[in-house]
Order: C-alpha cells, then sequence, then structure tokens
C-alpha cells in the first residue's frame, strides 16, 4: 500500500522550507500513521520532526492533527484516516506554539495542569483512618475513567474555546480537577474549586464535545467539567459537604 | 542480537553476534548526519542513540560468553544447567578502549538463600 503523507513543515531556525511537504513511501496495509512518518524519517528525510516513544497509545507523545482532526498517530492506521488512498495531512496539534514540523510546546497545557492542584491532599480537619483510606468499588469505577487520561493534549488542540480564550484552563485540566475532587480521599477540594469557579476556569466551557469526541482513551471531559459546575454551585450555597 | 544473544544462546551463536557488533561499532564510526538543525534533530538523536546501544550490546554479548551456565534469563543451549559453584556472582564491566573489561563481584546473600527455580 502506498502512503500519501502531506506534513505541515515549520523550521525555527529559519531555514526555508515548504509549508506543506509530500511523502510517498510503501507501507503495509497494517500500518499506523506513526508507523508511516518512522518510516519516512529513516528513509526519505531525515529532518523530519516528531515525537513517538511507545507506539501503543499508552504515552501520548505523538499527539497531532490528522485531516484536522486530534488523534495520536500510533492509534490512526493509515487506511482509516485515508481508506480509498488519499492523501494524509498532518499538523502538530492546534492552540499550542510549534516548535518543528509536528512538534508542539506542551508548556502551555502542562501549565494549566499544574494550576488545578492535582494531587490529593489531606484535610487537616479531619482524623486520618487507622488503617488505609477506603474507596468503594463504585466510585473507584467511576474515577479510573477520569483517570486514565494519558495528558496527550488531543482534547486542548481540539477544543474550539480554548482556540478563542487561550488563558481557559481547557478539557484535560478541569478533567484531572474532577478526578481529585470527586475523590472521597480528597481534602482540598474547596481550594481546588475556588482555583477553578472563574471565568477562565469551568465556566468557560460550553459543552461542545470536541474533547469528549476526540479523546484517545475514552475520557469524558465534558460531563466532568458539567459535575465540577454542579459541585461549585452547591458550594456557592454552602450545600456542599 | 535478537538472534544471537536472544532467548536460547550458544558459544557460536554469541560470538558471531559479538563480531557483528564489534563490526557495526567500527561503522558507526563513519556514520554521516546529514541534518545540521539545532533544533529537534532526531536524526542526530538516533545516531548518539545507536552508539549507546552498540555499547551495550558489545557489553552484555560480552559478559553472556564468559557465563558458562544457565541462569534466569541467560539460557545456554550448550551449558543447560546452573552452576553455582563457579557463577553465583555478578558480572561487572568497565569501559577500556578495547571494549569491555570484564570483573566479578560476590552476590549478597540475605535472608532467603539462592537457589534453582524450578516450575
Amino acid at each position: 500500500m502506498e502512503a500519501k503523507l502531506r506534513v505541515r513543515r515549520y523550521d525555527p531556525s529559519g531555514n526555508e522550507c515548504a509549508e506543506y511537504q509530500l511523502y510517498t513511501i510503501e507501507m503495509p496495509q497494517s500500518a499506523t500513521v506513526l508507523d508511516a512518518l518512522l518510516a519516512t524519517r529513516e528513509s526519505i528525510d531525515g529532518s523530519l520532526a516528531f515525537r513517538c516513544a511507545c507506539r501503543s497509545a499508552i504515552c501520548g507523545s505523538c499527539a497531532m492533527r490528522i485531516n484536522g482532526e486530534s488523534r495520536l498517530a500510533c492509534k490512526t492506521k493509515i487506511v482509516e484516516a485515508a481508506p480509498r488512498g488519499q492523501t494524509v495531512t498532518l499538523e502538530p496539534l492546534a492552540n499550542l506554539p510549534t516548535l518543528k514540523d509536528l512538534v508542539a510546546d506542551m508548556g502551555p497545557f502542562y501549565d494549566k495542569m499544574r494550576a488545578i492542584v492535582p494531587w490529593l491532599a489531606t484535610d487537616p480537619s479531619k482524623r486520618a483512618p487507622v488503617r488505609e483510606y477506603l474507596v468503594d468499588a463504585a466510585r473507584s469505577t467511576k474515577l479510573s475513567q477520569f483517570a486514565a487520561c494519558i495528558q496527550c493534549g488531543v482534547c486542548y488542540s481540539a477544543c474550539p474555546i480554548v482556540a478563542l480564550d487561550d488563558s481557559y484552563l481547557g478539557p484535560a485540566a478541569l478533567a484531572k480537577a474532577y478526578r481529585y475532587c470527586h475523590d472521597p480521599r480528597d481534602g482540598a477540594k474547596g481550594e481546588r474549586l475556588s482555583r477553578l469557579a472563574h471565568e477562565q476556569g469551568l465556566w468557560r466551557c460550553h459543552t461542545i464535545f470536541s474533547c469528549t469526541e476526540q479523546c484517545p482513551k475514552g475520557v469524558n471531559p465534558t460531563e466532568a467539567i458539567q459535575n465540577l459546575k454542579k459541585m461549585a454551585l452547591l458550594k456557592r450555597l454552602r450545600l456542599l459537604r | 542480537m535478537n538472534k544471537g544473544v536472544g532467548i536460547f544462546r550458544t558459544r557460536e551463536g554469541m560470538a558471531d553476534a559479538l563480531a557483528t557488533v564489534r563490526d557495526l561499532k567500527e561503522r558507526w564510526r563513519r556514520v554521516p548526519v546529514q541534518n545540521k538543525g539545532k533544533v529537534f534533530n532526531f536524526e542526530l538523536l538516533s545516531v548518539i542513540e545507536l552508539g549507546f546501544m552498540l555499547d551495550l550490546a558489545e557489553v552484555i554479548a560480552s559478559g553472556a560468553l564468559q557465563r558458562e551456565e544457565s541462569r534466569g534469563a541467560h539460557s545456554r543451549r550448550d551449558f543447560p544447567e546452573r552452576d553455582d559453584a563457579a557463577w553465583m556472582k555478578h558480572t561487572l564491566a568497565y569501559r577500556t578502549p578495547e571494549g569491555p573489561r570484564l570483573d566479578y563481584a560476590p552476590v549478597a546473600k540475605t535472608h532467603w538463600e539462592p537457589e534453582k527455580r524450578v516450575y
């Protein structure tokens, strides 16, 4: 099978390069977009830059836009992106600065993750249990869906609100915040919610669902944000325990 | 390395692999890097990493070649038995211009006496 990749090129050193470059490479039917990129870099163009590590949708480093949709290159087969052998267009993640070719600067994304207090904190007013903190099975199952986030940045790139307002915290950080706020072991719910319940925080989400649609790990950030809105409202009405 | 120093090993297979690795190390010294870019130069990174991999391959193959017994993941068809009298020791490798120099260190035994694993 002949894979045709149309790759967005950018070289920060200012060297002239084509805006989009076309590569054609012979690949097996089962190949993913990442396989084709790796083969291209090895046999056609050593200057082509993209990130990858695990090749199995665990590390999240190969997130990029494939035909305009934010996806993991390792989890997207060429036959899926181009069922009739069309050209596959590859671009770096949107809503983030580009460092080179398909490599996005993840800095702003990580800054927002950090801003939501992404860890469990104990409540000093409560006595610690004698043995372990228990989380019941139903709650644990619910949490694991949000904890499945691999921080690849796909939702951040897919979110049209982030595109309009780069001070918005974005879906990944808010889903992470919900993962901690909903955890019965957490004692920092109040502090976290007051950090989130503002114009650039959870109230900025317009429930467009792009994040949920494009998440490669089945996380549902929109649901998390809606639940956070509920929590913030109850807290404001002093109904939240 | 997959072929000669893989799951089941023999002296011939490992000696072949070691010779190939040494040959590749020599060739690696002449590898050109076409991409001269200073940002995200994955071609340069691959060449550096290849050098590291060849160094480690040489360490693994030479250590395994010396160890004339089978132990854990080191399964030799020519020495199928574990030999605690001669080989209950760690292999240490030191970098020298001529390739890795091997030395050995005793095994620290604590609560559990090391014994053969049988399933």
